[in-house]
């Protein structure tokens, strides 16, 4: 019971710094990107390209990385969002000017998921590859096993999250972002300048992205559609949580999590995607605005 | 009520000059108008629904494209800005609908009028506008959208007012507001006048706006068809037949 | 294979996506609805005919032995039940709910397929089913030209009923919908029924188009419910022109000839070894159609017709 609780914190871990950047991208640019799972993994491999160039992914104290997937850790998640920001500029900025509806850009974003996703087959290949190939043994903590990789996507993740808050509640930016994300109009007419905040946007949400990439290629493999089989839970955790609030994305991911994690045990490993939907339609059935959000 | 005196000649805070503007490009809803708010007045822009007197802030606020004419605040054209420097040029807009961010508290909506400035500032600024609305310190932390209309419309326009602009624009600040709480606004605006912030107040409720007003326009079909003082236009028998229908005056 | 025999194939391919395309535009070019989940209903029509006109498997579910026809109505049965599921959950809420909604109903759906082996024998796939005209004809060839002749005959007759249904009152409530939900709801036209109407229809257009591959291949697996059908039938759409029903069958063959002609091409021009990196690569150069069309000529080749104008659908 305990390590399915375990397990489940783990899994939300890797859904969680997605799902923020799925929820900001869906609040201030007002569209589900179907891109965001292939930005996790546009994130992790681009940290991978950069270990390989080091050579090694070193070694911290028993971990099976380090300094060298740390600072390719950095450059990824700056180097992600740039990437996400040069989309944003041709293709979804260009549909904006063209008054393109939502449909449009959700479309655009399928086929920017497609063509991350192939882009990385073309450069990289099927196989799944790994940072390091040290086999770690799994800690006892609390009466649950974890591995020590996944207990630092666990560490990093909450970490990130309290930085998340701070950043929201205290920083200029962050409050633009708030306010953008209920009332672009009104925020201008407060002088916030909405395509500055879109911007922000795109680095943040594609800078946690490359985050999550490598915490899960660390903990798991790295693969080419290692993000995309993640979409489907942030959108889970995003509409259970309630569209309209990133801190209900974060629960909703947790919740997620734990319902995968059962499944896991439970089940079987493979439906774990499977039960994400189920809980989505649950959610939809009951309270459909979910749990932190707004009744429309 | 109004009574000041026409003071000298200066630049107006806002020339507004045969403005042709809409939301689609072949149907423009104003048609040509023109109006001038000078150094402490209270400028009621009044007229039938249709007439343009949204549109007309709106399009001073960037929010509406404006096809020909041009738009001047203190002299400098104005016309294509975007939204976003409007503060900058020292304009407030409070819009009628969608005055607040009701997800954030009224503290955080106060701080986010105040953006351009210091740290330092904007406590100070928050501090006086405490003072100018006492009710608000009550309700800092709450979310706005926990507020009643009429303490939502003191939000809006403290925020608004945070950013020490010379001129303020509301949008039917009375709308849905009960007349009591319609009396307690107007009476606000006559304070903030006298703190030096000239005063574009568009208008359904033509009688509460023409009895502060330093000048009004009745605007119809896009383009200004009176103006006058509010004095005189409360009195003209023209107004109220666009208003009511006949030749009954609005000041009887 | 030769000339003659190789048209015929690709031919009958893309009438099958056609169909698929078809489907889509009643639902997106037409409501305004978005269906992201275009290859799951196309997987439950492929799999109910399997499982209807299949051999008896030893270890699956099916083998009911029926003809092909009666594969063709299950699926689009079996295909417009799941989607009047997916559709009274859904639609409802806002648009992306739906996109969503249906993405997640086909990823269950794939799940479902790779996984319940002892139902659908996972990614062994569901063989040896019946062919319609194997019999009769004397050559293959000339079986699938049959097969062809079936295909375009189904095309005709959904062009003709979906232009016939477009153009009614019902057609026209729809085109209201679509454009303003509020003054149509005004009206007292009851949007979600509308909606949710051409949503089952064309997800039985979708299933129908799976009970054909079907049986036109004889071969069901979980391969064939990758997203990338999703994204081919999308960019045939809007390529051909959404709102336009000649223009989806045109943007079906277009890119079908697009997407086997490019597999030809470079898999000729690169070394061989990398065929890996020719699908990826294909994908690419597809993707990036769809996103050139979305900027500069999203109305696609053929426009919508009729009364409503193009910024006006956009908008939708």
């Amino acid at each position: 019971m305990i390590q399915v609780l375990a397990d489940g914190v783990v899994a939300a871990s890797f859904i969680v710094l997605g799902v923020v950047g799925l929820s900001m991208i869906y609040n201030i640019l007002n569209f589900p990107s179907f891109a965001q799972g292939d930005h996790i993994a546009t994130g992790a491999y681009i940290a991978l390209g950069i270990v390989a160039l080091a050579g090694t992914a070193g070694s911290i104290a028993g971990l099976s990385f380090g300094w060298p997937l740390i600072g390719a850790l950095f450059c990824a998640t700056l180097l992600n969002g740039l990437l996400a920001l040069l989309i944003d500029r041709s293709i979804y900025r260009q549909l904006r000017l063209r008054n393109a509806s939502r449909i449009s850009l959700i479309m655009a974003s399928f086929g920017v998921a497609l063509m991350l996703r192939n882009l990385i087959v073309l450069f990289a290949g099927h196989d799944p590859q790994y940072y390091a190939f040290a086999i770690q043994p799994a800690l006892g903590i609390g009466g649950a096993r974890i591995t020590p990789n996944d207990l630092l996507a666990v560490i990093v993740t909450a970490v990130m999250v309290v930085a998340l808050h701070l950043f929201l509640s205290r920083t200029t930016l962050g409050k633009s972002m708030r306010a953008v994300s209920e009332n672009p109009s009104l925020a201008r007419v407060n002088g916030i300048d909405v395509d500055r905040v879109i911007r922000w946007t795109w680095l943040i949400g594609a800078g946690l992205a490359a985050i999550a990439g490598v915490l899960l290629g660390l903990s798991v493999q790295v693969n080419p559609s290692m993000g995309f089989e993640l979409l489907l839970p942030m959108f889970a955790a995003m509409i259970v949580g309630g569209v309209t609030s990133v801190y209900g994305a974060v629960l909703g991911a947790l919740l997620i999590g734990i319902a995968e994690a059962v499944t896991v045990q439970y089940i079987a490993p493979e439906y774990r995607q499977a039960v994400a939907f189920l809980v989505v339609i649950l959610v939809l059935l009951v309270r459909p605005q979910g749990i932190l959000g707004e009744k429309a | 009520m109004s009574g000041a005196t026409p003071r000298p000649a200066a630049v107006p805070h806002l020339a507004v000059t045969d403005l042709v503007a809409g939301y689609v490009p072949d149907v423009p809803i104003l048609r040509g108008a023109s109006l001038r708010v000078d150094d402490g007045e209270i400028i009621a822009v009044l007229g039938p629904n249709g007439a343009g007197k949204s549109t007309l802030v709106k399009a001073v606020a960037g929010l509406v494209p404006a096809r020909s004419g041009d738009i001047q605040v203190r002299g400098a054209s104005i016309l294509g800005l975007a939204t976003h420097k409007l503060v900058g040029t020292g304009v407030a807009y409070v819009p009628q609908v969608g005055n607040v961010f009701t997800r954030l508290s009224v503290e955080e909506n106060l701080e986010l009028g105040g953006l351009g400035g210091s740290a330092a500032k904007t406590r100070q600024r928050i501090a006086e506008m405490y003072t100018l609305f006492p009710d608000l310190a009550r309700f800092r932390r709450l979310a706005a959208g926990r507020l009643s209309g009429g303490q939502r419309q003191m939000v809006a326009v403290a925020r608004a007012l945070m950013a020490e602009p010379h001129l303020l624009m509301l949008d039917e600040p009375s709308a849905g507001l009960s007349p009591r709480m319609v009396e307690l606004v107007f009476h606000k605006l006559l304070e903030i006048r006298a703190a030096r912030v000239s005063i574009l107040l568009v208008e359904q409720n033509a009688r509460a706006a023409l009895a502060i007003c330093d000048r009004g326009y009745v605007l119809a079909e896009g383009r200004e068809r009176f103006e006058g003082s509010g004095r005189d236009l409360l009195a003209s028998p023209e107004v109220g037949a666009l208003y009511l229908g006949s030749t009954t005056r609005l000041a009887s | 294979m030769d000339i003659l025999s190789y048209l015929v194939f690709f031919s009958v391919v893309s009438g099958i996506y056609a169909i698929a395309t078809l489907g889509l535009n009643l639902q997106w070019g037409f409501t305004g609805i978005m269906n992201v989940g275009v290859v799951g209903f196309f997987g439950v029509g492929a799999y109910a005919a399997a499982f209807l006109t299949g051999p008896a498997y030893a270890d699956a579910f099916g083998g009911f032995g029926l003809s092909p026809l009666a594969g063709y109505l299950g699926a689009m049965i079996a295909s417009g039940l799941v989607a009047l599921v997916v559709g009274l959950l859904t639609i409802r809420l806002r648009h992306d709910f739906l996109a969503i909604g249906t993405f997640g109903a086909a990823v269950c759906i794939q799940l479902l397929a790779m996984n319940l082996k002892p139902i659908t024998r996972g990614f062994d796939g569901l063989h040896s089913l019946p062919r319609p005209f194997a019999g009769l004809a004397a050559t293959p060839v000339a079986a699938n030209a049959c097969f062809l002749a079936m295909v375009v005959a189904i095309i005709a007759a959904v062009v003709w009923a979906l232009e016939r249904m477009v153009r009614s009152p019902w057609g026209r409530v729809l085109r209201a919908i679509r454009e303003d939900e509020e003054a149509s709801a005004a009206l007292g036209k009851n949007a979600f029924a509308f909606r949710l109407q051409t949503f089952v229809m064309g997800s039985m257009l979708m299933g129908l188009a799976g009970a054909l591959y079907a049986s036109f291949t004889g071969f069901v697996s979980p391969q064939d419910l990758l997203p990338i059908l999703t994204f081919q039938v999308y960019v045939m759409l809007i390529v051909g022109g959404s709102g336009n029903n000649y223009g989806a069958v045109l943007g079906a063959v277009l890119i079908w000839a697009l997407w086997t002609m490019t597999e030809t091409f470079l898999g000729a021009v690169l070394p061989a070894g990398l065929k890996q990196q020719v699908s990826a690569l294909r994908v690419v150069l597809v993707g990036l159609i769809l996103v050139l069309m979305l900027l500069y000529r999203p109305q696609g080749l053929l426009p919508e017709r009729a009364n409503v104008s193009r910024e006006a659908r956009l908008q939708g």
